[in-house]
């Protein structure tokens, strides 16, 4: 397995992570044998990076994360939840950054995560279920900068979905740890400029942003293009139908 | 981009396959999301055991070759123009 140090964290991580998405859906809806042995196969082979979040399975993934980990006690491997803000939490987002990692940590029986994740899409403005670029600098920032000085988080991360120049903003604040990125064989935009015209969201070469600030990058969604997506009915359930193109969780 | 629309360009990708330059469009897709030095850690979603399998024999096959990046990239050019 190959290592790669993970931005100014100074974490060394496999290139291969181990997803609990519901893309899939092992450790949502799969047997408890099938997501053990999974699991131990995965940090046999060297994996040592574990990816969760709350929304998927509303909170199934990290109990089962948290029930395989228990089991085995692997030393050394690093896990990532995420925190996804709901509308009605914008008025009070330190509380709701700090419920639902309360909630993660006692479905996952940790007493601490190695990232935090922010979940929702940013935008210039906000809006729908995105985070404006003030929203995320000045209120979940400081909130989870709170958490990482309890001790109950060791890095913050982010999604990088939403509008790019909120994305390059949020990035060049050179605040964020990690950053979840898509990266595809169809979307190749985080590293190169596009063809004129192309039809994906131009990422306006997101990974100079990434490097530049020494923030680790997470790749996401890069199966699409991959023959692979043709069997799995499951993405188009777990996306939801056709909300906007920034509302995919 | 829409989950079909994506499929079809997919299929578009499979020159690929045909010339060689990976064993499947899967294997490219994970080869290929490795190749950049900025990429840190891929999440690929499984649904069964197997496919995790599957990309970690991708994964030790290492980023792909400069070929195959260039062989992609004119490949992509055909897709200029069309909709989401």
């Amino acid at each position: 397995m190959e290592f790669r140090t993970f931005g100014r964290t100074g974490m060394r991580l496999s290139i291969l992570g181990f997803g609990c998405g519901a893309v899939g859906g092992l450790m949502v809806r799969g047997s408890a044998a099938d997501q053990e042995r999974a699991v131990a196969r995965a940090i046999a082979v060297g994996v040592n990076y574990f990816d969760t979040a709350v929304l998927y399975g509303d909170g199934e993934s990290e109990k089962n994360l948290g029930r395989v980990l228990q089991k085995l006690k692997p030393a050394d491997v690093v896990v990532g939840t995420k925190v996804r803000l709901a509308p009605s939490d914008l008025g009070r987002i330190e509380d709701a950054i700090t419920t639902s990692l309360e909630g993660s940590l006692s479905r996952l029986k940790f007493d601490r995560v190695d990232i935090l994740h922010l979940h929702n899409p940013i935008t210039g403005e906000g809006g729908g279920s995105a985070l404006s670029v003030r929203q995320v600098l000045g209120e979940v920032v400081p909130a989870f900068e709170r958490l990482r000085r309890q001790g109950k988080i060791r890095f913050l991360g982010l999604t990088a979905l939403g509008d790019t120049a909120a994305l390059h903003e949020v990035i060049g604040a050179r605040v964020f740890d990690s950053a979840q990125v898509v990266y595809n064989m169809l979307n190749p935009s985080a590293a190169d400029a596009l063809p004129q015209n192309y039809p994906a969201q131009d990422y306006g070469r997101l990974f100079d942003a990434t490097q530049a600030a020494g923030v680790g990058v997470v790749g996401i969604r890069v199966l699409a293009g991959g023959a692979h997506c043709r069997a799995r009915p499951n993405v188009i359930r777990s996306r939801g139908r056709r909300r906007s193109r920034s509302d995919r969780p | 981009m829409s989950y079909d629309a994506d499929i079809d360009r997919a299929r578009r990708l499979m020159p690929l396959v045909e010339e060689g330059l990976a064993a499947s469009l899967t294997e490219a897709a994970t080869r290929f999301a490795i190749s950049h030095p900025a990429m840190g850690t891929i999440l690929v979603g499984m649904a069964t055991p197997g496919q995790f399998e599957d990309a970690l024999a991708a994964v030790e096959k290492g980023p792909l070759p400069q070929a195959a990046l260039d062989r992609l990239s004119a490949l992509r050019q055909a897709f200029s123009g069309e909709a989401r």
